[in-house]
């Protein structure tokens, strides 16, 4: 309970923030590599900065961080592959989608038509993923061990 | 709330994004797996196979921290969005940077596959940056090579002359 509260909380946060930011780690990587324009590229060095200096100080301070810091989680080539295949084909997309997941949720609460359909074949993806493509991930795995 | 803080606004923002996810992981049991405070990727999915689950009886995979009840996170941020919106007169139905709407619909589906392949949205493989994830450093590596490659095929297409 107390988590599922916590996530509304953080994200009725982010929500505000993200939009009267126009926060965006594509769109940063995009402006930076193709403009030389940091603005929102900050966003995501802020992002990690703030997540390293969180995750160090509450390990510190005894908060519950496990197999903080994680360094070398790679257990399977499998799962290496998938997420490699799966982060670059995230990246391409989601340049001509005009932002990442989080900016998507952003732009359909403002009312943008587009975002609101990414929506619609984002969730409809869940359901294919989770009926199909998961099939032929977990074949996947017991291939490459 | 006005945000007065130039050009590092954002940098803020995203500042405060990972403290807040590493403080309701380490505080609200928002966890396990590690650094999952904040996904746009895997909380979409929890809370959408949580609510099938409940209402269709399947049996898709919802991470531990949220198998009683649903994350929230998506929720939060649409409340939160749309409040900002309205508060500062921003909101209003209008298309959207996606010209062609089945493309949109597309772009969608392909990016939650290839999210869910991988995991994590962008802003969670940053947080597992953050957490000093060697295959999130890897995967973050991938996402910029992504990104780069767009901006090629991008500057080729525009290079021949076709509209965008």
């Amino acid at each position: 309970m107390i988590a599922g509260l916590a996530t509304l909380a953080v994200g009725i946060l982010i929500g505000y923030m993200g939009q009267r930011s126009k926060f965006c780690t594509i769109s940063g990587i995009r402006d930076y590599a193709m403009l030389k324009d940091s603005f929102r590229f900050k966003g995501l060095i802020g992002l990690i900065a703030g997540g390293a200096i969180g995750y160090t100080i509450f390990w510190l301070v005894g908060g519950d961080i496990p197999n903080f810091p994680i360094l070398f989680d790679i257990d399977s080539t499998g799962i290496l592959i998938a997420g490699i295949v799966g982060s670059i084909g995230m990246g391409f997309f989601s340049v001509f989608a005009e932002g990442c997941p989080f900016r998507q949720h952003v732009m359909a609460a403002e009312g943008k038509g587009s975002a609101l359909l990414y929506l619609l074949g984002f969730y409809l993806g869940i359901v294919y993923f989770n009926m199909v493509t998961i099939k032929w991930l977990g074949l996947l795995l017991r291939t490459t061990g | 709330m006005k945000l007065k803080l130039g050009s590092y606004r954002v940098f803020v923002v995203g500042a405060i994004m990972g403290l807040s996810a590493a403080a309701i992981q380490a505080y609200f049991q928002v966890q396990p797996p590690e650094a999952y405070g904040i996904s746009f990727i895997g909380h979409p999915n929890d809370m959408f196979s949580w609510i099938t689950n409940k209402l269709a009886g399947t049996n898709w995979p919802v991470h531990d921290a949220f198998i009683v009840y649903p994350v929230l996170t998506v929720v939060g941020v649409l409340i939160g969005s749309f409040i900002a919106a309205s508060r500062n007169k921003e909101l209003k139905l209008q298309a959207g940077p996606v010209r062609k709407k089945f493309l949109a619909v597309i772009f969608g589906f392909l990016i939650a596959n290839l999210g869910l392949l991988w995991g994590s949205c962008p802003i969670r493989t940053s947080l597992m940056v953050g957490y000093g994830s060697v295959i999130a450093v890897i995967a973050l590596a991938s996402i910029v090579v992504g990104v780069l490659l767009a901006i090629v095929y991008l500057r080729l297409r525009a290079r021949k002359g076709v509209p965008q």
